[in-house]
């Protein structure tokens, strides 16, 4: 199976193409840019140099977040589109399970983070269990206040890995022994473990209906929503004219 | 492959998703429409006054393959009956615009496609493209919630600003005086609607009107506007509201009407379109019908239908045609740019 | 504290173009005031003390207008549209610690964005008198302080 992986959902961008457990090719960079100007030269490169034509792939693999949503907007968009407009499968993977695959050969919880400003952390914990990467408590928006006690009550070894160094310090003083730090070179999310992950998942049944998992409602619709509960005809929101 | 059709006809796939509008249509050299469909999320963005951004590109990544799909089963047409991919690049809503992008840049990437770039104003002129053909030199009124240009078009494919608004839209205003009467967003047609039902009794102040060059300005009139309706309030005295809609709307449509018209008259054109989202409002087509048809111009006034005037891949589509006949190609380094504009004709640029 | 009176948009242009001449990178410039107070018409002085050519338009549709041509970039916001939310996804943050000037209209509906310290400039205007305004200078952090001496010195 040939897939191209895609994950924009922060500062690094990484795309990869791999057949089977073969990596063709990845590309990664982790420089100040735009998604939009790096990404499709990005792609672009990976299958001139591989000598393949976009239609050679099975599958699209995408980073569907959570992280910064202009990021997963893009490689959703672009990684649907291709899907469909190939009519090739899509299979979204959580961005966070991509930084926590790097954490290999343990049997501690991973702990992914994701800085979502204001003290706030976008966050999951994952388990290999027989080879498998799992989702043992599930991606969330929280306060790393009120994360860390959550994490340290699973009296379980923790690996934080992904944006840590804003707070380590933090991990450090309320977890003690209970948590490491991943090696830097963990830290950034890698379109051959994107590739591998994508692999195992299942496809979307439904190419059009697939979005980014943002996790958080729009800051004007929470609070439209909290002052009118029943919408108040609103829906469809969309309609074709 | 295409032995047939392709070769005798151009075939456009265009997006547009600048701000609320996912669209996505086939356009057949440059001036048939096969398709064009638009999702509109006006029902969405009405619930916070106006369009909030984030909402607007979480819409367009739900629409965007749908609309795509729509338009190219519409179209009856195959990826190899493509001549090209058209996207509005700018301006608009940096996040919404990398919506359309992105999905165009994906299409011309995965069937080896061109990629032509649009702006999106030069999209609101070539709708009239799709009505009849244009006629160069003409002048070209672009008015709408971010936009109040004059442009002037010497050939196919080159605009040059002439006029341009110096502080608000004219939708802007439309939309800022309709909230101080207390009418929902989008203001424009409730009081499109209500000044055909009132008298200019205000008076409000027609800015700019006698300068002599093809600028606007409203916001002297939205504070006059707001300083008129604030005393009343003061003095506990109810103003009609659908005389000062009348008046709003007649100081709008008297500077607009005046100055596009004096523009016409001296740099001698025969054509002049209009369009854009406010080129809905009646009053202002009806002033423009009266004042051409009184003053016995040769002008032929084109104004697009509703459905072209407001945001729309078709007119994208059609102004792709003109671009890509110049040569005018996008690559995969194709990025959105919210601030994109025409350049302004040199002897306009010092003010 | 600091207030300032003028009588005429071009003198509240007046002030913004002195203050335009001092701004530096990063610096943050919040307006506050009522439709028609004069916020847009001190950014255009502001502007034109930037030595920036192009006019400066209401940004209201589009949020943010960014204009290259002076002395440093300007990044001109105005959020009024986002009464009921919506200023946390605008990246902001990058604007405000930009290489540019950052000016705000209505900040009250991004108050969760406004950064540590930034200058604050209230427009009332007069009840009586409609072309007479106040301006009323509040700096926050030692930077915005010395500005406004700066400016205060100058007017």
């Amino acid at each position: 199976m040939l897939v191209l992986a895609i994950d924009t959902s922060n500062r690094a961008l990484t795309v990869a193409l791999a057949s089977d457990q073969q990596l063709l090719g990845e590309i990664t960079l982790n420089i100040k840019q735009t998604h939009s100007e790096g990404l499709m030269p990005a792609i672009t490169y990976l299958f001139q140099a591989a000598k393949l034509k976009p239609a050679a792939i099975d599958r699209v693999a995408v980073a569907q977040g959570p992280g910064s949503y202009t990021g997963i907007r893009i490689a959703v968009t672009t990684a649907k589109t291709l899907a469909w407009t190939l009519n090739k499968e899509l299979v979204g993977v959580s961005s966070l399970a991509v930084i926590a695959s790097n954490v290999l050969s343990t049997q501690r919880l991973i702990v992914p983070v994701f800085d979502a400003r204001r003290q706030a952390v976008f966050t999951g914990a994952y388990q290999w269990q027989q080879g498998h990467l799992v989702s043992v408590l599930s991606d969330r928006h929280i306060k790393l206040a009120a994360w860390l006690p959550e994490l340290l009550a699973t009296k379980q070894p923790l690996t934080f890995v992904g944006q840590t160094a804003v707070f380590s310090d933090t991990i450090r003083k309320m977890c003690g022994k209970q948590a490491k730090i991943a090696p830097e070179a963990a830290n950034l999310p890698r379109g051959q473990q994107l590739a591998w992950l994508g692999q195992q998942a299942q496809p979307i049944a439904n190419v059009h209906g697939f979005v980014p998992t943002y996790l958080r409602k729009t800051e004007a619709e929470a609070t439209w929503l909290k002052n009118h509960p029943n919408n108040e005809g609103h829906e469809p929101y969309v309609e074709e004219i | 492959m295409q032995e047939n059709s392709s070769q005798t006809r151009e075939l456009i796939l265009a997006f547009e998703s600048s701000c609320d509008e996912t669209s996505v249509a086939v356009i057949e050299n440059g001036e048939k429409i096969l398709a064009n469909v638009i999702a509109s999320q006006i029902n969405s963005q009405k619930r916070f006054g106006g369009v909030v951004p984030e909402v607007a590109s979480r819409h367009h990544v739900e629409q965007i393959t749908l609309c795509a799909e729509e338009a190219m089963t519409q179209a009856h047409v195959t990826y190899a009956d493509l001549t090209a991919v058209a996207v509005t690049y700018g301006p608009g809503l940096v996040g919404a615009l990398l919506i359309g992008v992105s999905a165009a840049k994906a299409i011309a990437f995965a069937h080896q496609l061109p990629l032509i770039p649009v702006n999106h104003m030069a999209g609101h002129v070539y709708a009239a493209r799709l009505v009849k053909p244009l006629t160069y030199p003409l002048i070209a009124l672009l008015v709408s919630g971010g936009h109040t240009e004059l442009v002037y078009m010497r050939t196919a494919g080159q605009f040059e600003i002439i006029g341009d608004t110096r502080d608000d839209a004219a939708g802007e205003a439309f939309d800022k005086v309709g909230r101080v009467l207390g009418l929902a967003y989008p203001a424009g047609g409730k009081i499109d609607h209500l000044a055909s039902q009132g008298q200019d009794s205000f008076h409000f102040p027609r800015a700019m009107i006698k300068e002599a060059n093809y600028d606007f300005s409203f916001s002297g009139l939205k504070s006059a506007f707001i300083n008129t309706v604030h005393n009343a309030q003061q003095r506990g005295e109810a103003l009609s509201h659908a005389d000062l809609a009348a008046s709003f709307q007649a100081s709008v449509i008297d500077v607009i009407v005046t100055k596009t018209l004096r523009a016409v008259k001296q740099y001698g054109v025969q054509q002049l379109i209009m369009a854009g989202g406010v080129a809905a409002n009646s009053g202002l087509r009806d002033r423009f019908r009266q004042e051409i048809a009184q003053r016995d111009l040769e002008l032929d006034f084109v104004v697009p239908p509703l459905r072209l005037c407001g945001d729309n891949g078709a007119m994208i589509g059609a102004a792709a045609h003109v671009l890509y006949a110049q040569g005018v190609r996008g690559d995969a380094h194709l990025n959105a740019d919210p601030s994109l504009s025409f350049p302004y004709l040199a002897a306009n640029t010092t003010k | 504290m600091f207030r300032y009176q003028v009588a005429s948009a071009a003198a509240t242009q007046q002030v913004g173009k002195q203050l335009g001449q001092m701004v530096k990178p990063s610096d943050v410039i919040l307006l506050q005031g009522d439709l028609g107070a004069g916020k847009t018409t001190f950014t255009k002085g502001l502007a034109s003390g930037l030595g920036i050519q192009q006019y400066v338009k209401s940004p209201t549709f589009t949020l943010i207008r960014e204009y290259s041509s002076g002395r440093l970039p300007l990044y001109h916001m105005d959020v009024y549209r986002l009464e009921n939310g919506g200023g946390d996804e605008l990246g902001l943050e990058e604007y405000f610690g930009g290489d540019g000037v950052s000016v705000v209209e209505w900040p009250q509906f991004i108050q969760d964005e406004w950064p540590e310290t930034y200058l604050e400039i209230s427009f009332t205007k007069s009840t009586d008198n409609p072309q007479l305004r106040e301006l009323t200078f509040s700096p926050h952090g030692k930077r915005y302080v010395q500005l406004v001496t700066q400016l205060q010195a100058k007017l």
